[in-house]
């Protein structure tokens, strides 16, 4: 990843499944179409790097962060306690509070499912604006929308329209694997990392109604 | 006459919308996805374009081409 300058770049600390590759995918249509660059905590490691070495520089280089801690509830009985986005979401908080005036007003929007589930999880952050999802993906883009409108001054389109393009991007996206080689349930399931790409792609093709087939 | 544009029917606020690619508004909504899908498959139909039915989670879980050109799927 080129560097990427630190009012630009967006610390997206969130749960990398599938079931919540929705939520995650919505959420960076909008960081993308906002003209940022997201950073993933699941970044693929350079060649003897560290994990935590590659979240810390993450932290340090972004001013807005996403900080997803919906999981604070086992969805399954029997399920393992997911830790790493609550360490996540303490290393940046300990950048933010570490006394240098540069990191002083990084910003962070913190997600969690319903309403007050994480003050019994995760009571330390009483106080704390959190918005709730609910697991939509419109409630994502509108609390999305609504932190970089306000703490970045983006020239955001409202809700309504934003849910409209991110459809209009999918239809173009689809269309275009498929004229690349993918077939429809193909182009319906592709990775989220390919996704992103995509999504820098149509921003910077102009945000376009329609695909356009290559001639062959 | 009006452009032709490809048809979303994509969930909003609890109801079923009817999108033109690219339309800043609704066109029509419904409560049932069901009514809406027969609505958008009808203008898709009319203008030769294609329909995209998104699911609860805003992907595309079906397209249907309507295209008057080679391609005329239908998944």
């Amino acid at each position: 990843m080129p560097d990427v300058p630190f009012d630009a770049a967006v610390f997206v600390n969130c749960p990398f499944d599938d079931e919540f590759a929705p939520l995650l995918e919505a959420a960076l249509f909008c960081v993308v179409r906002f003209g940022f660059t997201p950073r993933l905590a699941n970044e693929r490691l350079e060649a003897g790097e560290n994990r935590l070495d590659k979240i810390v520089s993450m932290v340090r280089a972004a001013k807005n962060s996403i900080h997803d801690l919906s999981r604070s509830q086992a969805l399954r009985k029997g399920e393992d306690f997911r830790m790493n986005m609550p360490f996540e979401f303490g290393v940046d908080v300990g950048r933010r509070r570490s006394g240098i005036a540069a990191l002083a007003d990084k910003k962070f929007l913190i997600f969690e499912r319903d309403p007050y589930a994480l003050k019994r999880a995760l009571s330390d952050i009483a106080g704390q604006d959190v918005e709730c999802h609910h697991g939509e993906h419109e409630r994502v883009m509108k609390a999305v929308r609504h932190f970089f409108r306000v703490e970045a001054g983006v020239d955001a389109p409202g809700p309504s329209q934003l849910v409209s393009e991110y459809a209009t991007f999918e239809g173009w996206m689809i269309d275009k694997k498929i004229d690349e080689g993918h077939s429809a349930a193909e182009a319906r399931q592709l990775p989220t990392r390919e996704r992103l790409d995509e999504m820098r792609a149509w921003v910077n093709s102009g945000r376009p109604d329609q695909y356009k087939k290559r001639r062959k | 006459m009006s452009e032709r544009k490809n048809q979303h029917v994509i969930p909003f606020e609890g109801r079923w919308s009817v999108r033109s690619a690219g339309a800043v508004r609704a066109s029509r909504t419904f409560d049932s996805r069901q009514d809406a899908i027969a609505h958008a498959r009808e203008r898709a139909r009319r203008q030769g374009t294609v329909l995209y039915i998104h699911g609860t989670d805003g992907r595309v879980h079906e397209r249907d081409s309507f295209e008057r050109v080679a391609e005329s799927s239908s998944e």
